[in-house]
């Protein structure tokens, strides 16, 4: 693999715009710290937002559209860096390795576009004093990835709205995180890569994820740290799986289908509620009455520190 | 006798004798499995502002087209085509072309790029600009549109037969448009055997009857007899004897004509105005998806804002719900601990007024005590035999008697806090009871919820929900706050048993300490009088000061 992203670094196969030119770097927001930074990020860009209303009036829209079709990748690393605004993503068409179209300020937010040795790194992100509230229109960028090529998917969403279908797509690890936003992530076709690690880390967030039996993976990890969390198991569920669900503080709704077995190990502090019709209780052990029966058997691990967990069954 | 001459958009001359070898168009004529696919589109990058509209093309094998309109310059490749106006004709026309491709890639893209032709109604300058643009597009892309070219010809194996069995050469190093028009012209054409000539003159002599239809590319044709099918004529010249007959259409491309009086049943077509329509109504076909696209789109965020209004409404109204339902608990409980412990109560409001600095002091180090003694004392009790009996007591009661005196000291703060706004007699709190302790603190608990319910509301409204969480922050604080002063207030006072001083009147001028003097002999019937005791005698109140 590693030859194959040499090949790739020649210099025809980079196009770099915005932060790249000015020699930003993009980095990973990670860590302990980083489900203050939106919130932070969001006060502080209102705040200066609507004092500064009447110089944003002079700001002026650029519209990218990036395509690039698939040659000899055998895999790629995706890594998606999103501001704020609206941003959708989609599998592209055969032979598509990815198209994107964005549309920003261009004074006030900086596109990253950035293809080289199997690497694919797309965003927009904020300049260092953007005031993101207070815009006559909000960024956005809609992203096609390739429906042929496996990747591992990284994909860090600041605020605003996110739309991710990953129906189809071949993922071999996904890492998505929202700060902010009223996300939305679909899978209605089942992976035809075997996943091997996905984890979902949700900051203060609406956020609704369907079909997570489609990932095709046998370890799911979800972090929420404070919002409205909707989990929808419905999917194939290729094989018997484990799903680690961590709540801080909010309301979860988790939907099962009828065809899921399910076992809880609830590990829950203070003030959690746990709403589960259909379970058996042992303990801090919940397992579904289907549990003998069901053709998939998923395992789930869940920590509450303040909220309400609630259990429904999908007819 | 008029003559005639269609041309296609392009304006290009006939191209006559251009026999020149092209490897692979004759690669392709020839049925080789070589492809011509070399130029096919690996990338591109379509960029508009409001300043420029670029685009960028990387072909495989690594050449790059790059061609932008910024400025006011026009370049192809960095290389200045010409300078444009802003705004003007040639700037829209670019516009439009990106417009129209930016959701294409691969060969759908390749496809509209060679598809394109600049607007012969333009102005001299912009359309020079745009024929250069047009010309470097179809260069980059001929190698792929060729292999386009052979599908087309695969569709109209009469067609495509009848052009093999004539000398390939003459097709050569035409371009895509030709290969083009050369399709278009052809379809439906069933040509005669031995009526396809190519680079030479042919004649269909007086009195011939052609069962079929006639082609002529790069000569010129002359009909003086009867041709039962269409007759096609590019890059040529074609005569129509007087008594000719043509039962079929008239294809001219870049040809001219002319008609001595012959009868042609069929219509007269320009391959170059129809090629051009053809390409009008594929652009219109296109705009339409993307308006399609567009207001689908726009359909669909009109439906999640209405959504998310609802969502908003609902919040706020939730929200709201539950402030009053904490307004009416701690109202309910204000009124217990008024009843049961107004004395305790007074005297907490008291201390909180007279040493505020101690009060804080007093209520961080109590928050900071309270774990470590609960757990010290459970220790203690668990390791005795006597205190273990104890300990089910003080597990229960000691987190309870913690909750009354944190009620117990905001509440006092609560109170206090009502007063000082009613000291300043505002008009519109008038309506506000002061002589009734009980609702002065109701009064002081509503301020602290006020911020909240704004917080509430205001966080639910676009662009201001930033105001919300501030104001939302700062409540908190205000409740934390108001929470660690009143708990120091009830140590310092001991649970209210000790140190109630307060004389109580919303009269005083301030909360100093000098208006809240230590009585160096409480009254005990003052200190322990309930709240909602008949004032002594005067016509202030219970809680009135002197």
């Amino acid at each position: 693999m590693t030859g194959h992203r040499d090949r790739l670094s020649s210099p025809s196969r980079r196009h770099r715009t915005g932060s790249a030119a000015s020699g930003r770097v993009t980095r990973r927001r990670t860590g302990p710290g980083a489900g203050a930074i939106p919130l932070a990020a969001i006060l502080a860009g209102g705040l200066t937002g609507l004092a500064d209303a009447g110089r944003l009036r002079a700001q002026e829209l650029r519209t990218i559209s990036y395509s690039r079709q698939v040659t000899d990748e055998e895999f790629i690393e995706v890594e998606v860096q999103y501001g704020i605004g609206d941003l959708t993503v989609r599998g592209g068409a055969a032979g598509l390795l990815y198209r994107a179209r964005m549309r920003f300020h261009e004074q006030l937010a900086t596109p990253t576009a950035v293809y080289e040795d199997g690497r694919l790194e797309f965003g927009i992100e904020p300049v260092e004093d953007m005031e993101s509230e207070g815009l006559s229109e909000l960024p956005s960028m809609h992203l096609e990835l390739p429906s042929t090529v496996p990747m591992d998917l990284t994909l860090f969403f600041l605020g605003g709205t996110a739309d991710v279908d990953l129906s189809g797509m071949p993922i071999r690890a996904l890492d998505l995180t929202n700060g902010a936003s009223e996300s939305t992530v679909s899978v209605s076709e089942v992976n035809p890569e075997r996943m091997t690690s996905a984890k979902i880390n949700v900051g203060v967030a609406d956020f609704t994820a369907n079909g997570l039996g489609n990932l095709n993976a046998s370890e799911v990890e979800v972090v929420a740290g404070l919002g409205v969390v909707t989990l929808g198991l419905d999917g194939e569920w290729p094989s018997d799986s484990h799903l680690s669900i961590g709540l801080g503080l909010g309301a979860m709704r988790i939907e099962i289908p009828a065809s899921l077995a399910v076992r809880v190990q609830r590990d829950s502090g203070f003030f959690s509620s746990f709403v589960a019709a259909r379970f058996e209780k042992d303990g801090d052990t919940y397992t579904s009455d289907n549990w003998e029966d069901a053709g998939r058997r998923l395992e789930i691990d869940l920590s509450a520190t303040l909220g309400s967990v609630e259990f429904i069954w999908l007819p | 006798m008029a003559v005639h001459r269609y041309r296609s958009l392009h304006a290009r001359p006939p191209k006559r004798g251009r026999l020149a070898a092209g490897a692979g168009w004759i690669l392709l004529l020839c049925g080789s499995g070589a492809s011509a696919q070399q130029a096919e589109i690996v990338s591109s990058k379509m960029e508009i502002s409001s300043n420029a509209a670029s685009l960028l093309l990387e072909l495989e094998g690594g050449e790059v087209l790059s061609i932008s309109f910024a400025g006011g310059t026009a370049t192809l490749n960095g290389d200045p085509l010409g300078q444009y106006v802003p705004g003007g004709a040639g700037d829209r026309a670019w516009r439009d072309l990106l417009g129209s491709i930016y959701s294409h890639s691969g060969r759908p893209l390749v496809r509209e790029l060679t598809r394109w032709r600049p607007d012969p109604e333009l102005g001299d300058h912009d359309l020079a600009i745009l024929a250069r643009v047009d010309e470097a597009l179809d260069e980059a892309l001929a190698p792929v549109l060729g292999d386009d070219a052979l599908a087309v010809e695969a569709q109209d194996p009469a067609a495509a037969a009848a052009v093999a069995e004539a000398d390939p050469r003459g097709l050569v190093g035409r371009g895509p448009n030709f290969l083009r028009g050369l399709a278009l012209a052809t379809e439906g054409v069933e040509i005669a055997e031995g009526q396809l000539r190519v680079g030479e003159d042919h004649t269909v002599p007086a009195g011939a009857v052609i069962e079929g239809g006639v082609l002529v590319v790069d000569g010129n044709l002359d009909v003086r007899g009867h041709v039962r099918g269409t007759v096609v004529v590019l890059d040529g010249f074609l005569t129509l004897a007087a008594g000719s007959r043509v039962d079929g259409d008239i294809r001219l491309m870049n040809s001219g004509f002319e008609d001595e009086g012959s009868t042609v049943d069929g219509r007269w077509v320009s391959v170059a105005e129809e090629q051009r329509r053809q390409e009008e109504r594929r652009r219109a076909l296109v705009r339409d998806e993307i308006r399609r696209e567009e207001s689908s789109a726009r359909n669909s965020r009109q439906s999640q804002r209405a959504s998310m209004f609802m969502y908003r409404v609902r919040a706020t109204a939730d929200m709201l719900l539950g402030m009053t339902v904490t307004f009416l608990v701690l109202g309910f409980l204000t009124f217990l601990l008024t009843v049961f412990s107004g004395h305790r109560v007074r005297a907490v409001v008291g201390e909180v007024a007279r040493n505020p600095l101690g009060s804080t002091l007093a209520g961080f180090a109590g928050a900071y005590a309270v774990l470590p003694v609960f757990i010290l004392v459970c220790a203690a009790l668990a390791v005795t035999i006597v205190g273990i009996p104890i300990l089910f007591v003080w597990i229960p009661l000691f987190p309870l008697a913690l909750g009354l005196a944190c009620l117990a000291g905001f509440v006092g703060v609560a109170e206090n806090i009502g007063r000082w706004v009613l000291r300043h007699d505002l008009s519109w709190l008038r309506w506000v009871d002061g002589s009734n302790t009980y609702f002065v603190r109701l009064f002081g608990i509503g301020i602290f919820l006020l911020p909240l319910v704004f917080a509430s509301i205001v966080a639910q409204i676009p662009f201001v929900d930033w105001v919300g969480d501030v104001v939302g922050v700062a409540g908190l604080v205000g409740w934390a706050a108001a929470l660690l002063v009143g708990f120091g207030a009830v140590i310092v006072t001991r649970g209210g048993s000790r140190g109630a001083h307060w004389s109580g009147g919303v009269e005083d001028d301030s909360f100093g300490v000098a208006e809240w003097p230590d009585d160096p002999d409480p009254s005990p019937s003052r200190a322990s009088r309930s709240a909602d005791d008949p004032p002594p005698g005067d016509d202030t109140g219970d809680e009135r000061g002197p």
